[in-house]
């Protein structure tokens, strides 16, 4: 059976900030135990040559090229930088 | 009155004035007052509000009718809308007590269409909470119960949408469904309960729980209308990224349907096997062509389910500090740090690629079976649920086993396809069982027509349960 020990239970209460006192450190022990060795037989599964899937719909991040714009600029500094308003007084 | 159980029963009797809006809204106030006690599908009554609209549309008929009927095309509908739709104004909890006393200053998407289109809002319905579970137990507001018997759960987590339709404290609601909770309880409260295409209904103000498979359901008595609702609804939002407008239904006069043999094995209730058997039959009956598929990874759904859900549950519920929305952390109740904290683990360093990308990988077989059998056929037939409505506390102290619940539904979440739940008879309980129709991505209208069907000649959805 698939465990979480006492510290790594302490470790994901405090990574996901919440308050969970003794008894219910306990329960939630032996019922992730449990639904961790359900879960295991994923294990099963030949997955070596599967991609992963996050998204049904074919949806894809759109991208577009850089449009490079040049600056007009009078007073270049050091030859590298631009002069800009100031942000903080 | 009697309460119509349809749009276009209450269009009719709008025309020919036999009632008004404010009468209609005036017998579910008066229903509400009367038996929401015992039920509890309601989280908050909206009388003012409710009453005002229909006073406002009573004049707009008066106006303008019959043209009012077709710039508000669902005029005379009442909706109660599960408590993570957010509504401007108008408390929305998500059946938590973290947002016990949220108050948004924006309404969803779906709100804000349905009030364009004519639907007046009753009340906000109750939910378990942050929409995780079975049975509408994991509410912070309390337990709902099952209209059909008192002693049974409605199902979940849009317990209090199908409870309050059920009852008819509205003519219809609004859910979500990230593994089955739109479909389940429809099926256990004798209702139709139709989840979209992930990315046919606009999410944008709904409270998220696992974002890759969250969507927009809705809870009705006839297929017919979740058509007319899902007409209005779908469509681009630019403030819901995940939207695609896409259609690939096909109406035809003979469908072939699948029957998935992986969804029929040992677990499955006699009852609801028998009751989704003569469901596939009647189809038979009419000409129609059913043929046996199989969908190997069946088996493998829950676990996957269960690590890709709770590892977006514990990011979405991370942005509830405390600070920017209601309550502190503390409030989150048992099954929400249940997953809050196996959504952690499965993400942690050292785990990611055993649980979370593991799972990630067989989601896609899951959905290369769909995608294979949809090359054989127009549709699957299956049962909603394992079992009939089980009894309240039945599964509170074991998770596993109410997870589980989501067996026969959870597959299309991962899929992302369409899918409805329909009303086919009875337990020897006298407790409602439905089955399921899936179609592929985008193909809702199919469903749509197929569900019609078998509505016109079998009328369980018009038995209504005794208060």
């Amino acid at each position: 059976m698939a465990k979480i020990s006492g510290s790594q239970l302490d470790q994901l209460i405090r990574l996901s900030e919440l308050y969970l006192d003794e008894k219910e450190k306990q329960d939630i022990k032996i019922k992730l135990s449990k639904v961790l060795t359900y879960i295991e037989k994923l294990k099963e599964v030949d997955t070596s040559c599967t991609t992963e899937t996050s998204q049904v719909t074919g949806i894809v991040d759109v991208f577009r090229e850089d449009k490079h714009v040049s600056i007009k600029q009078k007073k270049p500094f050091s030859g590298k930088y631009y002069i800009a308003p100031a942000v903080f007084e | 009155m009697k309460l119509p159980l349809s749009i276009s029963e209450v269009q009719k009797n709008l025309k020919n004035k036999s009632y008004s809006n404010v009468d209609i809204v005036k017998t579910l106030l008066r229903r509400i007052k009367k038996y929401d006690k015992t039920y509890n599908s309601i989280i908050t009554v909206c009388p003012e509000s409710a009453l005002k609209k229909a006073h406002e549309y009573d004049l707009l008929c008066q106006k303008s009718s019959p043209d009012i009927f077709y710039k508000k095309p669902l005029l005379g509908c009442t909706v109660l809308h599960k408590d993570l739709f957010s509504t401007k104004g108008i408390k929305t909890t998500a059946g938590s007590a973290v947002l016990k006393e949220y108050y948004p200053d924006y309404s969803s998407t779906v709100a804000k269409i349905l009030e364009n289109k004519g639907v007046i809002t009753v009340g906000k319905a109750n939910c378990d909470a942050w929409a995780h579970g079975a049975s509408g137990e994991n509410s912070e507001f309390g337990i709902t119960k099952n209209p059909w018997n008192t002693d049974y759960v409605p199902g979940g987590s849009s317990s209090g949408s199908a409870a309050g339709v059920s009852a008819n404290f509205a003519l219809f609601a609004t859910g979500t469904d990230t593994g089955g909770s739109v479909r389940q309880p429809a099926s256990f409260c004798n209702l139709v309960g139709f989840k979209p295409t992930y990315g046919a209904i606009s999410r944008y103000g709904v409270i998220a729980m696992a974002s890759s498979l969250d969507t927009v359901g809705l809870l009705t008595h006839t297929v017919e209308d979740s058509q007319k609702i899902f007409k209005e609804l779908k469509g681009k939002d630019h403030r819901d990224s995940t939207i695609v407008l896409k259609d690939t239904s096909k109406v035809k006069n003979k469908y072939k349907i699948g029957i998935p043999k992986e969804y029929f094995v040992e677990g499955l209730d006699n009852q609801v096997r028998s009751i989704v058997k003569k469901a596939a039959d009647f189809y038979e009956k009419k000409g129609h062509e059913l043929t046996e598929i199989s969908l190997p990874h069946t088996k493998y759904a829950i676990s996957t389910y269960y690590i890709i859900m709770s590892a977006e549950v514990s990011s979405n519920l991370a942005r509830y500090d405390g600070i920017r929305y209601g309550q502190k952390r503390k409030e989150f109740g048992k099954e929400a740090k249940r997953r809050i904290i196996l959504g952690t683990f499965v993400l942690s360093h050292g785990y990611y690629d055993a649980y979370y990308l593991k799972a990630m990988k067989v989601r896609t077989k899951i959905s290369e079976d769909f995608n294979k059998a949809f090359e054989k056929v127009d549709m699957i037939l299956s049962p909603v649920s394992p079992t009939p409505p089980f009894e309240i506390g039945e599964k509170t102290s074991d998770p596993l086993s109410m997870y589980l619940s989501d067996v026969y539904t959870a597959s299309a979440n991962l899929a992302g396809i369409p899918a409805i739940s329909i009303p086919a008879g009875f337990t020897d309980k006298n407790l409602p069982v439905g089955f399921q129709l899936m179609g592929k991505r985008f193909s809702e209208n199919t469903l749509f027509d197929a569900g019609d069907i078998f509505q016109k000649e079998n009328k369980y959805h018009e038995i209504s349960p005794v208060l």
